[in-house]
């Protein structure tokens, strides 16, 4: 086992150029350079990272977004982040969490293109349903518990184990729903064991986290379930419904046809009896009363 | 349903390719408003780099407009917003994807490059200001402005009635003080107050100068003692293109913006009257019975050209005939004659009416009475009145028209009696005429007060539409197409079950035997 990492003693030029070289010397750089909020930059404190906003000149929410920077340092052959709770950092068993996200990435990247993974249209379908079960969790359960990190390990968990069966986008979302539910409700009594360490999944959620995600996902799942077996236009509703909304408008762009209400329509720009196709001349200009 | 769009999974579309585009709506504005990149053939001929795109409440109905900033060319506004579509162009329609904007983009682009065709051609100078106000002027510029040369100034007034209206000074209840400015060459339309005043003689802009120095600092439209709006007006396409600023403030707050211009000179709205009305001019039509269709009637000949009217009636108009009837509550206790005559001079400024009395019974006294006319439009809807004027006409050779509503407005016919027709008198029921079927006692009309014969109860739609077809078949005859048949029936509601009464439509006469 390795040993646990420890801060360097100063007064070491050795120790210094790692120190200044670290992630968390890079941390401090970048308050130096950006300023913390409360002094009208752009660097929030968290538990154990900074968050630096980068805000869109011309308000285009989609263009603003916000990097969590945090510290992390070698702990044998995984790494070591410091625990959000700072009232535990004078406890050195507890300072430090271990975790390998380098490692679950090679995981994760064997998976997407494992053979045995369902695929829509030669396509591995791994990662897309990730992704959109990170849209699911974003628009449910938003700052709640269990976060994103822990729903991808459970689907990993559930598509590693061949849980996950299907050769269409929506079946696969829909199983994968299921799947992650009931994972989320097992998780509430034994909690999430890290597909890399082995060791529980820290820090712990409480059970009933667990279980109220649980049963987020598991009504879902029943609207997925719903909507597969639909019309076209209601299941778009109903998928909406599910993926919800980004900066950018609906996640599902309704397919034509179809109202948002899930009532098929007859698309204005499909009527050609309005007149002429063939454009005018160019316009006289619109009145723009001030 | 999203707010203000047609087609939802369109838009969404649409939306998504935006995004395609590197577009990014703009917060808050649900989607409705993006910010990208100018296409690269924007790039080479405006400073900008980036552009908006803003989807209309209506789309994909009326188009998705875009703006780009600092762009100085034809059919561009100051604001930037390029004018691809008219609003009433049903072809934006069609551009449901972002290609399809950009194609037109580009085809706008490429005119703005090699010159764009006639059919681009449009008088929207004021479009180009930098602030447009909601109002609206009407100029008769032929008559305010007169002989002009580079440089004429033309002192004039205004009064704002729904929208500006301009006269030479002088005119009485117009209280607004103003001023013209010809200029035989502007290269562009003024997009600021400082265009306006570059583009103007020194002598003009001296004038200028001065009338708004004696303003009080009041709002648009209100008088403020010096001038209160300023036109500047140049040659576009072989017609006047005007620039009609109107002011608020004063010295150092003074404000201008401008507003959209419309003519009101004769041979603007001749235009409105149809591409032949020039064919009708000369031409000079009796109008028989002033009621409600032949008010109607006589109205639409003068508005379509004609130039000479007679109507012919000794009525007087009436409250209770104002539902059908074109005259409004003015003429009420009026001749109708004078009535329309009013009407005619306001919507037909080129028609000169002379008002007769009734047409008499006398047989010679009708033939006095229709001498000269081209053409006697019976709209009498008097049995007596009609063969009186249907002999007479024939032995003068006079061409006629009569039309008659039966059946409480339920048919009405017209007939035509001219050179080659059937004389009306010999249009015979044994020849394929048929009888027109008689009213129910009850469906004939209703008693006033003051009658002794019931009201024809004809309603106003069955007026209107025979009155409509009534003109049609005039103005066919004077243009010469002959394009109508010389007696006809149309039956708006079905009657009885004798044909031609028994089924919607109109019918030939005479009807072929054993029909």
């Amino acid at each position: 086992m390795a040993s646990r990492p420890r801060p360097p003693a100063s007064g070491n030029a050795a120790m210094r150029a790692a120190e200044s070289s670290s992630p968390s010397f890079a941390a401090a750089r970048a308050v130096q350079k950006y300023g913390a909020v409360e002094n009208g930059g752009r660097v929030t404190a968290q538990p154990r990272s900074l968050k630096i906003d980068f805000a869109s000149p011309t308000s285009q929410a989609d263009l603003s977004f916000s990097v969590d920077a945090v510290p992390a340092v070698r702990w044998g052959e995984h790494w070591g982040i410091p625990n959000r709770r700072p009232e535990l950092w004078a406890d050195a068993d507890a300072r430090w969490i271990k975790t390998d996200p380098v490692e679950f990435t090679a995981r994760t990247d064997n998976l997407s293109v494992a053979k045995a993974s369902p695929t829509v249209g030669g396509r591995n379908a791994y990662k897309p349903i990730v992704r959109l079960l990170r849209q699911v969790r974003h628009t449910h359960l938003g700052d709640a518990r269990p976060g994103g990190l822990y729903v991808e390990v459970l689907a990993y968990q559930a598509w590693l184990a061949g849980e996950v069966r299907g050769d269409s986008w929506a079946v696969l979302l829909a199983a994968s729903l299921r799947r992650v539910a009931q994972r989320m409700r097992t998780a509430a009594d034994a909690g999430v064991t890290d597909p890399v360490l082995g060791t529980k999944m820290s820090p712990a959620l409480t059970a009933d986290q667990w279980n109220s995600a649980a049963e987020r996902f598991e009504g879902l799942a029943k609207i997925a379930d719903e909507a597969l077996e639909s019309s076209r236009c209601m299941a778009a509703k109903l998928w909406r419904q599910i993926l919800g909304t980004s900066e950018r408008g609906e996640v599902l762009p309704l397919p034509p046809g179809c109202a948002a209400d899930g009532r098929p329509v007859v698309g204005i720009s499909a009527v050609t009896s309005a007149g002429s196709t063939e454009s005018r001349g160019f316009a006289e200009a619109a009145p723009e009363a001030s | 349903m999203t707010a203000g769009i047609y087609d939802e999974a369109a838009f969404e579309s649409f939306c998504g390719e935006l995004i395609a585009a590197s577009f990014s709506p703009l917060d808050g504005s649900a989607q409705r408003m993006w910010i990208g990149p100018v296409p690269d053939f924007i790039a080479e001929i405006a400073p900008a780099r980036e552009m908006s795109v803003w989807i209309p409440d209506g789309w994909p109905v009326r188009a998705a407009r875009l703006t780009i900033p600092d762009l100085i060319a034809p059919h561009v506004t100051a604001s930037g917003y390029v004018c691809l579509w008219a609003d009433d162009d049903p072809a934006q329609a069609a551009a449901t994807a972002y290609a399809d904007v950009l194609s037109r983009l580009r085809a706008w682009a490429e005119s703005a490059a090699e010159g764009f065709g006639t059919i681009d051609r449009a008088l929207d100078s004021y479009a180009m200001y930098q602030d447009i106000g909601g109002s609206a002027v009407e100029l008769d510029l032929p008559d305010l402005l007169g002989t002009v040369t580079n440089g004429t100034t033309r002192s004039v007034v205004a009064r704002v009635k729904g929208f500006w209206q301009v006269r030479p000074a002088g005119e009485a209840g117009h209280e607004r003080e103003g001023v013209i400015f010809y200029r035989s060459k502007v290269e562009l339309p003024p997009r600021n107050f400082a265009d306006f005043q570059a583009a103007l003689t020194r002598a003009q802009s001296d004038n200028l100068r001065h009338g708004l120095s004696r303003r009080g600092a009041v709002e648009h439209g209100k008088k403020s003692g010096g001038y209160d709006f300023a036109a500047l007006v140049t040659p576009k396409y072989g017609q006047l293109d005007v620039t009609f600023l109107s002011s608020e403030g004063a010295g150092e707050t003074l404000r201008s913006k401008s507003h959209r211009s419309f003519p009101n000179d004769k041979s603007s709205r001749l235009k409105r009257a149809g591409p032949r009305s020039a064919d009708l001019a000369g031409s000079k039509v009796l109008v028989v019975g002033a009621g409600s269709v032949g008010g109607q009637v006589a109205l639409t000949l003068a508005a379509s050209g004609v130039t000479n009217l007679s109507i012919s009636d000794d009525a007087k108009l009436r409250s209770v005939n104002l539902a059908r009837h074109v005259v409004g509550e003015f003429g009420v206790g009026r001749l109708k004659t004078i009535g329309l005559s009013v009407r005619i001079e306001d919507a037909a400024p080129w028609c000169s009416v002379e008002m007769k009395e009734e047409i008499p019974w006398d047989p010679e006294a009708i033939r006095v009475a229709i001498e000269g006319y081209d053409l006697i439009v019976d709209c009498s809807g008097v049995y007596s009145v009609t063969i009186g004027l249907a002999i007479a006409a024939l032995e003068r050779e006079i061409p006629m028209i009569t039309t008659s509503l039966y059946h409480s407005g339920d048919l009405f016919r017209i007939r035509r009696q001219a050179s080659g027709d059937v004389p009306i008198l010999e249009r015979l029921v044994g020849a394929g005429y048929p009888k027109m079927p008689d009213s129910e006692p009850e469906e004939f009309g209703f008693l006033e007060l003051g009658c002794t014969s019931p009201v024809h109860n004809s309603p106003p739609a069955a007026v209107t539409r025979a009155a409509a077809d009534t003109a049609l078949a005039a103005l066919d005859f004077l243009l010469g197409d002959l394009r109508y048949p010389d007696d006809s029936v149309t039956v708006l509601n079905p009657v009885g079950g004798v044909e031609p009464f028994n089924k919607r439509g109109t019918a030939v006469l005479p009807v072929a035997s054993g029909a």
